[in-house]
């Protein structure tokens, strides 16, 4: 059975083509545009891995991630987390998520980090 | 030896005058032997009586002067007399020097013939002394008085019908008051003031009633005045030595009043300055501070402790001072509530005190946060579109690989190079703005370099288009404590450019060593090297090697790579530098301390 992803980014443009290449790359995507939207989300349908945007309106992509992460029903979902402030100390600090990718996104990269983490569900 | 005067009723009376009077009486022979003593004699000469009698004068007490005045009162038959005359004992030498009166009267019988010398003396040492010494203090005050550093006047109070001080007349003054005022004494002494100063009347201050204050209640007055009658400043001080009379003692103080004014006026440099100031001595005591100090502390509403301007190393920043020679200043910044300061902690050894400068950067400070904030909005806003742009890129380049032309996807990857190269660019600009603020947060953890060259390598070699091939043959087994990130910048950075400067090439040779406690790692190319001239200017900022014709325009790039490695090294107690010649490659190196 095809893998679900979920993706959080405030930027359609980010959001279309990532749910396209995800697409391309065989996984079933579902979309978010805002933390709220996310939690929401998760609540009826859990993905088996989120990509998740730092710099979100409204609840941050950390405070998100942190969220997932306390919730027992969640926190096994890996959640990589994307930034185009990569160089933030507290970004690269963060305890909770599995990976970290700095935009602009190199598709090959990302591809193979979403690949590793779901092998790793296994 | 004469005869014994024979005991009449005269001999009696001659014997009681002489022994109940205070003068020192003998009676001697024509050859100076004593015939006759009084008690007063032998008392003085320190002699008993009997042991003087028979006894030559001169033997006793020898002295030549005498003795020869001696002989010429026998001789000429005539009486002489001395006021005060000095006498040394010879017999007893401790004794000063004593002064006499004395007479030498010859005694003469019938036939006007010498029969002998009476002598009389009185001792006037005690006397001569006490008018000596009375001379001399009277000198002394003279002299004194006369010599007096401070002018002195006296005068007597004039009062008119209703008991105003109206006018005073010079009674004594000394020299010093001459000198100071100019006044002499033929023509002042005696004479009213306002005839002498006529101006004193037209003084803003009443002179003549303040000193008329002190002549009628006898109170004593001290101040400071400037005397417009004579364009000086006197330190005065009156007092009443008898009602309706006044002393005045005082000095000329205009010249001591002009380099206070002048030291005041050099004083309010500091004290006005609108920045705050201080000084401390060698303890670390603050001796001064100035209006802007506690302007500063109340404006951010603290309590008025000084202390807070102190930069927390100031005890060390002091030890430095006393050690060196020639200590230099040393700079600090200090957050006073919402206020940025820099001091300029300025040792003055002559003087013996710390003076610190500050300098409010507040208004820097905002704009850089400002700066600070934008350049992150700015880079995030700007990689947004990048990252949909690459994105779009890739997927169109992951189409066109099964369906488009293969000239088309080698379009795509020159687009794609530039959208990294743009990525680079905005990334530099934003470490850049970093560092001018002084806020390139460096978050160390433990690293093993030889996996994060490793890394590095991986990244570079999958990412590039060029045909190089990147080769880690030393390994040095180091583990350190850096910034994963950061360092990763920066090796990349130099295999970038290893990479850039080496089109000919297609070897890249990288190593890492240990030497004293610092791991090395190296970068070598085999491109176009870099003139020794040139070196030196390679890691300051906005610097770029000048391309050549040949390469012109295909090396552009705002040259801020290795000006951002080197802050990265050195903020990690590491070194970078090069060893290139031209046209021979070159090799970069960077040290990072070994973690044990």
């Amino acid at each position: 059975m095809n893998k679900k992803i979920l993706i959080v980014d405030d930027d359609s443009s980010i959001l279309e083509v990532l749910k396209l290449i995800s697409e391309m790359a065989g996984y079933k995507v579902q979309t978010a545009t805002s933390g709220e939207e996310a939690l929401n989300i998760i609540k009826k349908d859990l993905p088996d891995l989120m990509v998740l945007d730092m710099m979100l309106p409204g609840i941050s992509g950390k405070q998100v991630c942190k969220k997932i992460k306390n919730n027992p029903k969640t926190k096994k979902i890996p959640i990589v987390m994307i930034s185009a402030n990569i160089k933030d100390a507290d970004f690269r600090r963060d305890p909770w998520a599995e990976e970290f990718l700095e935009k602009p996104l190199d598709m090959d990269k990302f591809l193979n980090v979403i690949a590793e983490q779901l092998k790793k569900l296994k | 030896m004469s005869k014994v005067i024979s005991k009449t009723a005269e001999g009696n009376v001659l014997r009681m005058l002489m022994e109940n009077t205070d003068a020192q009486l003998a009676y001697l022979d024509n050859n100076f032997n004593f015939l006759k003593v009084n008690s007063a004699y032998a008392k003085k000469s320190g002699y008993k009586k009997k042991d003087l009698i028979g006894r030559n004068h001169f033997d006793l007490f020898p002295n030549d002067e005498n003795q020869k005045i001696f002989e010429k009162v026998k001789n000429t038959g005539k009486a002489i007399q001395f006021k005060a005359k000095p006498f040394i004992f010879p017999n007893d030498p401790e004794r000063m020097i004593t002064y006499w009166d004395w007479s030498l009267t010859p005694i003469k019988d019938r036939h006007n013939k010498n029969i002998g010398l009476v002598f009389s003396l009185m001792d006037v040492t005690t006397y001569k002394r006490t008018e000596e010494s009375l001379k001399r203090s009277k000198s002394k005050y003279k002299n004194l008085f006369d010599n007096m550093v401070d002018a002195f006047s006296y005068h007597k109070m004039v009062f008119n019908k209703k008991g105003e001080a109206v006018d005073y007349i010079f009674l004594e003054f000394n020299k010093a008051f001459e000198k100071i005022t100019g006044l002499k004494r033929k023509t002042a002494i005696g004479q009213r003031v306002t005839k002498v100063l006529p101006n004193i009347k037209k003084s803003k201050f009443d002179w003549i009633k303040k000193y008329g204050e002190v002549a009628k209640t006898g109170k004593k007055m001290k101040f400071e005045r400037y005397f417009e009658p004579l364009d000086k400043w006197f330190s005065v001080s009156a007092y009443c030595p008898k009602k309706g009379y006044f002393a005045v003692t005082f000095k000329d103080i205009s010249q001591w009043k002009t380099v206070k004014k002048k030291v005041e006026h050099l004083a309010s440099f500091p004290r006005f300055n609108p920045e705050p100031v201080l000084e401390l001595d060698f303890t670390g005591k603050v001796i001064f501070a100035n209006a802007a100090t506690f302007k500063t502390l109340k404006k951010n509403k603290l309590k008025p402790d000084i202390k807070l301007f102190l930069p927390n190393d100031i005890t060390k920043i002091i030890e430095t001072f006393k050690e060196k020679h020639r200590p230099t200043p040393i700079f600090r910044e200090v957050q006073i509530g919402d206020d940025y300061l820099e001091l300029k902690i300025h040792p003055l050894t002559k003087l013996n005190v710390i003076r610190i400068y500050s300098h409010n950067l507040t208004g820097r400070k905002k704009i850089e946060i400002q700066k600070d904030e934008f350049f992150n909005i700015a880079s995030h806003e700007l990689k947004t579109p990048l990252t949909s742009i690459k994105a779009f890129i890739q997927l169109i380049q992951r189409t066109c690989k099964r369906t488009c032309n293969p000239q088309m996807g080698h379009y795509l990857e020159r687009v794609d190079v530039q959208i990294d190269k743009l990525t680079h660019l905005i990334n530099d600009l934003l470490d850049i703005s970093k560092i001018q603020s002084g806020k390139l947060v460096i978050t160390k953890e433990n690293i093993k370099i030889d996996n994060l060259i490793e890394e590095v390598i991986g990244d570079i070699q999958m990412t590039t288009t060029s045909k190089h091939k990147i080769y880690f043959k030393t390994r040095s087994n180091a583990l350190i404590f850096g910034d994963h990130y950061r360092l990763s910048q920066v090796l990349a950075n130099l295999l970038v450019n290893a990479i850039k400067y080496s089109p000919e090439a297609d070897t890249i040779n990288v190593q890492a060593k240990c030497k004293n406690g610092m791991v090395i790692i190296s970068v070598k190319d085999y491109g176009l090297g870099i003139a020794k001239d040139k070196q030196k200017q390679l890691f300051q900022r906005f610097y770029q090697i000048q391309p050549s014709q040949d390469f012109l325009g295909k090396f552009s790039s705002l040259g801020l790579g290795l000006f951002i490695s080197a802050k990265i090294v050195h903020d990690h107690n590491g070194d970078i530098w090069l060893r290139s010649k031209k046209g021979k490659g070159s090799t970069f190196y960077f040290s990072l301390p070994e973690k044990n």
